[in-house]
């Protein structure tokens, strides 16, 4: 049985049937693209695995227990990225650090936000605030987040569409750079394990899709 | 073909724009002051011989201005010290309806119950002038200035509350769902997303309580007595010098505007 495991998976919003018996299978390290239409309902499953919805029937399981709700082993990159815009770059991967990490004495906390922070090339601008930064540099920041995490599965959400095409075709190849990079990184590997992240990616322009 | 590119300086005037703004701003002011005072000095001299004159007012004022720190005895005090008692008043009674109004605002944001709970009651108790709680304050609390205290207290809370209640209500779908999938405690989720978003609201209330705390003291003080501008006011009604009163309404006019700017100035770089 797959890692990921979506299974006569519905979802209606009222009389609205946005989903409708949806089975996938993911392996453990796959990257899955979902591509289509805007407003075909590729966030609305993405939701659904991160467990910010509900399916209206069938069951979503990740290694065989059922998705009752959102948690960090499913880190999502939102469509806007979502950071909040009264922290400075640091202080939003360190909230998820301090949330995450609850264990961890304080300097071990530090310098795993810093670790993170290095390897999407952001420490030099980690006292600048989101308004300050520009979209690439904001969708690294979302996903140094999402990754320091140790999520199981990587959520993206449309990470391209807020770019313009210029600056997506850089960052389509950089994220699977960092993909590879924070799976390769041996800091973190004997930190998180040693294994690729599994990624569902939704998006609406095939280029995104087929880039790997 | 052959360019040079040709850095040419911009026309430098002598002042800023920023500071040429900022004088015609003030002429148009000093003209609507003067405007006034045309009117009202025609008034006084044609129409209401009874009102005083803007000179013979201003005569008063300066007098009250020079000294405004006298104290000789409780009938008779310098302008300062009335204003000073006021001010500690608002402060003192703000001070407390705001400590009442955040966590129950953050609690009507934040619960749907809550705020079923709540929200009637806020609605049919803030249209009420919060003049008419004078008389519960004084038989509750046993003395008019801390009656006083009580009915600017209640003044600020609807503000703030009511303010306090939509931010934190508002806080966007997005941040919220960025607190459950990284699994935010509660205390994280109040100081670093809840707080945060909802300051803005809260200032702005902060700003609108204050303002009619700053109005409401005054007809406080009229009913109560002993010190504060609004007393200086009846008392100077009494002894029939309007000067008195005019000079008092200047002075009320430019405290409650310095409030005003300075939350203001705090609004707009929260903004930001």
């Amino acid at each position: 049985m797959g890692y990921l495991v979506l299974q006569d998976v519905s979802k209606s919003f009222g009389a609205h049937h946005v989903l409708e018996g949806i089975n996938l299978e993911v392996a453990r390290g796959e990257i899955v693209a979902l591509i289509g239409h805007s407003g075909c309902g590729k966030s609305t499953l993405l939701n659904l695995v991160a467990g910010l919805d509900r399916p209206t029937s069938g069951t979503v399981l990740l290694e065989g227990r059922p998705i009752l709700g959102p948690g960090p082993d499913r880190a999502v990159v939102f469509q806007n990225y979502a950071l909040l815009p009264w922290l400075t770059v640091y202080e939003n991967v360190h909230v998820v650090v301090s949330s995450i990490h609850r264990t961890l004495p304080l300097p071990e906390r530090a310098e795993l936000t810093e670790h993170f922070l290095r390897l999407v090339g952001l420490w030099e601008h980690r006292s600048k605030r989101p308004g300050q930064i520009s979209g690439g540099m904001k969708q690294r920041v979302a996903l140094a987040r999402a990754l320091v995490a140790n999520p199981k599965v990587l959520l993206l959400d449309e990470p391209f569409a807020a770019l313009d095409a210029l600056t997506r075709a850089i960052l389509q190849d950089e994220l699977l750079r960092l993909w590879d990079a924070a799976a390769m990184d041996r800091w973190i590997r004997s930190r998180f394990g040693a294994e690729h992240k599994t990624v569902l990616l939704v998006t609406h322009d095939i280029d995104d899709a087929r880039h790997r | 073909m052959q360019g040079t590119i040709v850095s040419r300086k911009p026309f430098a005037p002598s002042i800023s724009i920023a500071a040429r703004r900022a004088l015609v701003q003030l002429r148009n002011a000093a003209l609507g002051f003067g405007l006034v005072l045309a009117l009202w000095y025609g008034l006084s001299h044609v129409f209401a011989p009874q009102l005083p004159d803007p000179v013979r007012t201003f005569g008063v004022f300066r007098e009250l201005v020079t000294h405004p720190f006298y104290d000789a005895g409780p009938n008779d005090k310098g302008i300062g010290l009335q204003l000073l008692a006021s001010l500690g008043r608002v402060f003192l009674g703000f001070s407390i309806g705001v400590a009442l109004a955040l966590p129950l605002g953050i609690l009507m944001g934040a619960s749907e119950s809550a705020r079923g709970l709540l929200n009637p009651v806020v609605q049919i108790l803030r249209p009420v002038s919060p003049m008419a709680w004078f008389p519960v304050g004084l038989a509750a609390l046993h003395s008019s200035h801390r009656a006083s205290v009580f009915v600017i207290a209640v003044t600020s809370l609807w503000p703030t509350l009511i303010n306090t209640a939509l931010g934190v209500s508002s806080v966007p779908l997005e941040y919220r769902h960025v607190a459950q999938v990284y699994g935010f405690s509660r205390w994280t989720y109040l100081t670093k997303v809840v707080l945060p978003h909802s300051l803005p609201y809260i200032v702005t209330g902060f700003r609108v309580g204050l303002g009619v705390a700053w109005m409401v003291i005054v007809a406080s003080e009229m009913l109560a007595g002993g010190t504060g501008i609004g007393f200086f006011i009846w008392d100077s009604w009494n002894a029939l010098s309007l000067e008195q009163v005019f000079s008092a309404i200047l002075l009320i006019g430019c405290v409650g505007w310095a409030m005003d700017t300075a939350l203001g100035v705090w609004v707009r770089r929260l903004g930001r």
